[in-house]
């Protein structure tokens, strides 16, 4: 009988601890991401979403603790490697950081900075082959915004930014997708179907899948593994159906001190 | 919880500003009259005689601007050509000086500028290069700032004689630093998002400031190169005082033999040139924030 093929670590937190100035952010966080899952990062505002993602694409090193990429020690990528390796994980930042001035194939074109040199950037932003169009046109259709393809992006709804985000993303080709709450400025109606799109092509490429989320809901009906993080501590980190609703409540329960008296 | 006593509190109806405004009016306008003191101001000399005179015949001549020669010669260029030739002259004087004010202030701004500084340099050599390369980039900025383009045009007439280089030059210098610190400071100001979002998928530094920077600035960089394409307009005039032949020159010939009407319609030339430039500035700056909205 052959065993099912085991899925690889992507990333490791070894007793991950961050501060800023003196302050932490994550505490001792121990846990194993493998290749392919999708994940929900849950948790109150400030409670250290952001800097574990952050972590996980490299762009900070744990001030105590270790952290694993694809099997190797994050500190020890060389400069090269590191810009090789977050060119290989997208992000989808909150406010999707697109440049508004352009259109939104040059937007989707972005996704592949990391790819090219300086003069295949101008030459990809400036002329682009109609090979190169036509592949934009093709992922425009995935996330159901092709008619955009020449519109400038300042002209896009809320919900169309999104879409033009993800597609830079899928442009990016990327073996790991990092969403830091990207639905949490529209209605709870486009964020869903957002965070559909988002699992269909994390599905389709065969990519990790790591998204912050304000709404519990969504993180409860779509992702089949759920951490919650509270005070840079994982506060627990199992599927949906595991997860009791003291253990919810206890996550978002306010501090004494962020409780406003009245009076 | 204790209530404040309200009472303790301003009158919603008196501004406590109020005090502080007079204050500060009473101090512009001392330190206003002691400087006119200081400088031997005589306000009194704007009315003498002569002036209102002077002043009454020029402003007179406002209404009737001149589209020929006050005092004819035979075998001149007929008046209006020469006006327009002028204009023209002053036109390529400044646009010469801003095509190199540009470049050069927009290498200035990047080399002063923080904006597309690695946030995580470690190396050390690589901080001390970045960090003398901003100080003598800010420091020259500040210099070639700080004296005016017409006493660089003093200084460069002098040393290379009267021509249209030395006061291109002169105008240049301190042109490319204003731009400069202009350009850095909009980089600065500028939502660092989108270039921390390429930092993070792998671009380098440079690519990131690039493509995450300077398209949002954009707007704003060519707005101000607009309104300092009309100074080096202005200045290109103000060089005809001393010897360049743009428009200011012409002014000076027609004003030296009072021949304000002459004088007038340069001035109307002038003004319909910037009228005209800012008009251009304007749609374009209006095209551009259309796409930034």
């Amino acid at each position: 009988m052959t065993k099912p093929a085991q899925k690889k670590a992507a990333f490791v937190f070894e007793e991950v601890k961050h501060c800023y100035s003196g302050v932490p952010a994550l505490e001792k966080i121990d846990l194993k991401i493998n290749e392919g899952e999708k994940i929900a990062i849950v948790g109150p505002s400030g409670s250290g979403k952001s800097t574990f993602l952050n972590i996980i694409n490299a762009s900070i090193q744990p001030t105590h603790g270790n952290i694993k990429i694809f099997g190797k020690d994050s500190h020890l990528y060389s400069p090269k490697e590191l810009k090789a390796l977050r060119s290989n994980i997208s992000l989808i930042p909150q406010n999707l950081a697109l440049v508004n001035s352009f259109r939104v194939w040059q937007n989707v074109i972005t996704g592949g900075i990391g790819h090219y040199g300086f003069l295949k950037l101008i030459k990809n932003l400036f002329a682009p082959s109609k090979n190169k169009l036509a592949d934009i046109h093709s992922i425009l259709e995935r996330v159901g915004i092709e008619e955009k393809l020449y519109s400038i992006t300042s002209t896009l709804s809320g919900g169309q930014k999104q879409r033009v985000a993800v597609a830079r993303s899928i442009f990016q080709s990327p073996s790991t997708i990092l969403a830091d709450e990207p639905v949490s400025s529209v209605d709870p109606a486009r964020a869903a179907s957002l965070v559909k799109i988002l699992l269909k092509v994390a599905e389709e490429e065969e990519a990790t899948l790591l998204m912050s989320l304000h709404n519990l809901d969504l993180a409860m009906r779509h992702f089949p593994r759920i951490i919650g993080i509270r005070n840079g501590n994982v506060h627990f980190d199992q599927s949906p159906d595991q997860i009791s609703q003291s253990q919810l409540e206890e996550l978002y329960e306010l501090k004494e001190s962020e409780i406003l008296q009245d009076g | 919880m204790a209530k404040k006593n309200i009472t303790s509190l301003p009158s919603p109806n008196v501004s406590p500003l109020i005090g502080k405004r007079r204050s500060v009016l009473f101090w512009i306008s001392l330190i206003t009259i002691i400087c006119g003191f200081l400088i031997g101001l005589k306000p009194n000399n704007l009315f003498s005689n002569n002036s209102l005179k002077l002043a009454t015949e020029f402003f007179k001549a406002s209404i009737s601007p001149a589209i020929d020669y006050e005092n004819p010669v035979e075998g001149t260029e007929p008046f209006l050509k020469v006006v327009a030739e002028s204009i023209l002259v002053t036109l390529k004087f400044a646009i010469l000086a801003m095509s190199v004010s540009v470049p050069a202030g927009a290498i200035l701004a990047f080399l002063s500028t923080t904006a597309w500084w690695p946030e995580d340099i470690k190396s050390t050599t690589k901080k001390s290069l970045l960090r003398t390369l901003h100080i003598i980039a800010r420091s020259w900025i500040a210099f070639a700032r700080s004296i005016h383009e017409l006493i660089w045009g003093i200084i460069f007439i002098t040393a290379m004689g009267l021509s249209t280089e030395a006061a291109i030059v002169a105008v240049t210098i301190p042109f490319s630093g204003i731009l400069a610190k202009i350009y850095a400071e909009i980089f600065e100001e500028h939502s660092k998002e989108a270039q921390r979002m390429f930092r993070a998928i792998g671009a380098g530094y440079f690519v990131s400031f690039l493509v995450g920077i300077i398209p949002s600035a954009l707007p704003d960089i060519i707005s101000y190169t607009f309104y300092r394409l009309e100074c080096a307009l202005r200045t290109a005039a103000v060089f005809g005082f001393v010897g360049i032949e743009t428009i200011g020159y012409r002014i000076k010939l027609s004003s030296d033999e009072f021949h304000y009407q002459e004088v007038w319609t340069y001035l109307y030339a002038l003004f319909i040139t910037i009228a005209l430039l800012e008009w251009w500035g304007g749609k374009i700056r209006v095209s551009l924030n259309n796409k930034h909205v």
